[in-house]
This record gives structure tokens, sequence and C-alpha cells, in this order.
């Protein structure tokens, strides 16, 4: 009886907080302000980073907008890459298709297919010698 | 006289009762502490191939897979395992049981150069290249694509711009509308964070910013899911269940900063998707465009997505055979909750032999 009780003033107090927090997490003004708060906290840490860029670049150490280069070039090539990759495929496909058309319009006897060279026959090789 | 006794008979045996689940409670507690999960996600898989952040993985059927093909595509922010928790918990593993043949897309931690990928690049090249890639491996012409919450939304849209490639499009708790009075919405549509210099500044969104997002959704929650885990904590297979959902709950992925910038400002906040006028390099993705058949799961309880937005899939597309089931419990419930994941394995098994048979329904309701 002890425990239900324990348990139905939990809830209690847990859906009344809901209650009361989830218009507050709705209100325009409690976003606006949360919007003001993040927008400052972003204008500062870009403040930070030029900051940290110069003293970097004293050093001779590459800042965080050198780095975003480099990957930026990295993010390009792995793309081009891609497309090379796929370019190739759709040519070896072509390929193998031109083959099979080729093989289909010009049939070769099995011998000449699998490349086997004729060889001369004794007999002309006799006249020969 | 009688019912004091009865009144003093209960309590005892209700003392004795919880007196009795105590020390259980105590152990399972303690192992939960202690023991590491490590075999979550845990049905045999191959992998097909990789291509930038996406790798395309074939689950190897116990028996030869008969019936259809599926692409499940999940979530960006979240792990994929969701859909295969653990056994006896797993979609993927029932799919998979049933004979079906299961590719999964899983998008990989961002590497420092997806600070720059685009959702075009998401939908366009790397589940693009998913879909070519299981029609290869799997030598079909079309597959059903299935697509959990933020993958949903991404398997319509690339269902809109491929129909071809698509069997029938399949979306679990997707949201289409962004017109909801669901909080993300909310805080979505009327924030004036600046989108442009938090992707400048920060590059990539980082899980731990998102994950708090999800937790003031609900302020109390953290401390109801204590609660439940010590009140329900001699109960063994709800504290393994329990474990197995902390491990997924704390395992994010982060989102590239262009692409969550794109997702929120043109989904979001213009509400593009479903008004007909997003685009994706310079192509119209029009819902209507859609004629396969398609299954559309919502839950009730969803505070994430709510149903009204994930609904509007069934209103937008102009296909003649469309289902729509009503699952209980929310956003995640309705894939690991006992009761109602049982109803989304055996509606989608359903839907795939029905497809697989030729069988179309009219508009269904349930």
């Amino acid at each position: 009886m002890i425990l239900s009780l324990n348990k139905k003033i939990f809830d209690f107090t847990l859906n009344t907080t809901d209650k009361i927090v989830q218009p507050i997490l709705r209100d325009k003004t409690y976003l606006r302000m949360n919007s003001f708060q993040m927008n400052t906290l972003l204008a500062v840490q870009k403040l930070v980073e030029v900051h940290t860029s110069k003293i970097l670049k004293g050093m001779n150490i590459p800042t965080e907008k050198a780095l975003k280069g480099l990957y930026q070039t990295i993010y390009e090539i792995e793309f081009q890459n891609a497309a090379l990759i796929k370019k190739v495929n759709d040519l070896e496909r072509k390929l193998i298709e031109l083959d099979i058309k080729l093989t289909k319009e010009f049939p070769l006897t099995p011998k000449k297919r699998a490349g086997v060279i004729k060889k001369p026959s004794i007999k002309s090789q006799s006249a020969t010698n | 006289m009688d019912s004091l006794y009865s009144v003093g008979k209960s309590i005892l045996s209700r003392t004795r009762e919880n007196l009795s689940r105590y020390p259980r409670g105590m152990k399972n507690l303690f192992s939960m502490v202690t023991n590491e999960v490590n075999d979550y996600a845990s049905t045999p898989r191959q992998l097909v191939g990789k291509s930038g952040r996406a790798s395309l993985y074939r689950y190897v059927p116990e028996v030869e897979a008969t019936h259809e093909t599926v692409l499940i595509i999940p979530s960006l922010i979240n792990r994929y395992y969701i859909l295969d928790l653990y056994p006896g918990c797993s979609l993927i593993e029932s799919l998979v049981e049933n004979g079906h043949e299961v590719y999964l897309l899983e998008w990989l931690d961002p590497r420092p150069q997806d600070i720059f990928a685009t959702l075009e690049d998401h939908i366009l090249e790397w589940m693009n290249w998913a879909v070519d890639k299981t029609l290869e491996d799997a030598h079909t012409s079309n597959i059903h694509l299935f697509g959990q919450c933020m993958g949903g939304t991404f398997s319509a849209i690339y269902t809109a711009l491929f129909q071809h490639k698509v069997k029938s499009l399949v979306t679990l708790t997707a949201p289409v509308d962004f017109r909801d009075d669901g909080l993300l919405s909310t805080w979505a549509r009327e924030s004036q964070v600046n989108m442009d210099m938090m992707q400048q500044q920060w590059g990539m969104i980082h899980h731990e910013f998102l994950q708090q997002s999800f937790k003031i959704l609900k302020p109390t929650g953290v401390i109801r899911k204590w609660e439940t885990l010590f009140s329900n904590s001699w109960r063994d297979e709800f504290v393994q269940k329990f474990t197995y959902m902390e491990k997924w709950i704390n395992d994010n992925v982060s989102f590239p900063g262009k692409t969550y910038s794109k997702y929120i400002s043109d989904l979001y906040r213009d509400n593009m998707l479903a008004s007909g006028t997003f685009t994706l390099s310079g192509k119209q993705v029009d819902l209507s465009n859609i004629t396969c058949p398609v299954l559309c799961f919502t839950a009730n309880g969803d505070d994430i997505v709510p149903p009204p937005s994930a609904e509007m899939l069934v209103e937008l597309v102009k296909s003649k055979n469309v289902k729509h089931v009503k699952l209980g419990g929310g956003h995640i419930g309705c894939v690991v909750s006992g009761k109602h994941q049982k109803i989304l394995w055996s509606e989608f098994d359903e839907w795939l032999l029905d497809n697989h048979k030729g069988v179309v329904n009219d508009f269904v309701t349930q």
C-alpha cells in the first residue's frame, strides 16, 4: 500500500512537471532566447577561431581552415574517382557486349576462338625439307 | 473481521513477493552494470560492397531465400541495429527466417571529408549505388525498399525519382509532412538559429548535440526510464531488453552539416516535400510520381514523428495499392516492444508475400 501510494505521488509529480515544462518548450520567447544564445555561442566560436588561426599561422601550423580545404579536396577527389570507376566499368561492359555481337555476326571455328595457331602439316614440312 | 484478515493476508503476501523479487532484481542490475553487451546485431551477414559513407550488407538466409528482395535504409542519425537488436527481437532476423533476401545499407561514421557531404550525395549517390548493387547481386530488376524514420523519408524521395527500380515502398514512422505540431517541428520552424553559421563552424552536427535535443523533448523521460527499470528489475527479459536499448540509445551517428542544413531548412522549415517543391540536384521530387505499392507504418504514441506527419505519404502517392498500418507504442517502442513488433513483422511479411503472389489490395486502413 505504501509502495503504491509512493508510485502515485511519483507519477503525479512527473505528470505535473511535464504539464508545466511542455508549454515552456514551445513558448516563442523561450525559443527566441534559445536561438539568441546559440547564435552568440557560434559567433564567439568564430571569433576564437579567427584569433587561433592567427597564432597558428605565426607558428607555421596548419589552421582549421587549411585543414577544411584539404578535406574538401579529398571529398571532391573521392567523387571524381567514383565517377571514373563507373565510366571504366561501363566501357568494360560495352566492350563485352561488342565482343558478343562480333562473335554472333562473324562466328569463328572453335580452334580460332581459342586462339590456336594452325601448325603446318607433316606433309608440307617434309616438302620444304 | 474477515475482511481485515484478508487485507492483512494480501499485504503479507505482497510483501513476501516483493522481498523475493529484491535479490533477483539486484542480481539483474549488477549483471547489467558489469556485463558488456556484445551480441547485438547478431544476424549473420556478408559485406557486398562499400561506397563513400555507405556499406551494403546481405543477410545470409538459413534456408535458401525464395521470396522477395528487400533493401533496408535505416535512419541517418541512429545505428541500424534497432532493427536487429538481439536474437528474438529483430525485424531483420524475422524477415530472413521467413525466406526473404534481405540487404541493408549501413551509414558509416562520417569521415572528416563528409562535412561537405550533401543530401544529394546521400540519396543520389550512395543510396542509388546501394540499390544498383542490390539489383546486381540479387539478379533482379526491382526491389522492395524499406526505410525507417529518416531512412523512410529518403526512400520515399528515392522512389519518386527512380520508380522503375522499386517494386514496393515500405516506410516505418517516416516523416513526410513537417507541418505537424510535434516539438521537433515546432523547434525547427520557430527557432532562429543561423544554420549556415552552424554548418560553417561545426562542419559536423555532433551526435551529442542531437541526443540532447531528443532528451529535452521529454525532460522527465530520464527519471521515468530509471524508475521503470528499478520497478521491473526482477524481470530478466525486461532488464535484457533495457540493456540492449541503452547500448543503442547511446550509440549515435553524427550528421554531416551540409545535409543537416538542407534537411532542416527545406523539409522542416519550408515543408517542401509535402508541397511538391523539393528539389535534389535540380530534379523535382514529386511524391505523386509514386505509383508502386506503398505500405506505411505509423506509431500511435510517436512524439518524434507524430502519426499525421507520416500518414501524409498515403495521401500524396498515386499508387492504387496503398496500405496504412497503425502500430501501438512510440517511435522506437513499435520496433522493439514485444506486442507491437509482432504486428510489424507479420504485416511486413504478409505484404511481401502478397506482392510476391501479385495480390493487389485496394486502399486499406487498419
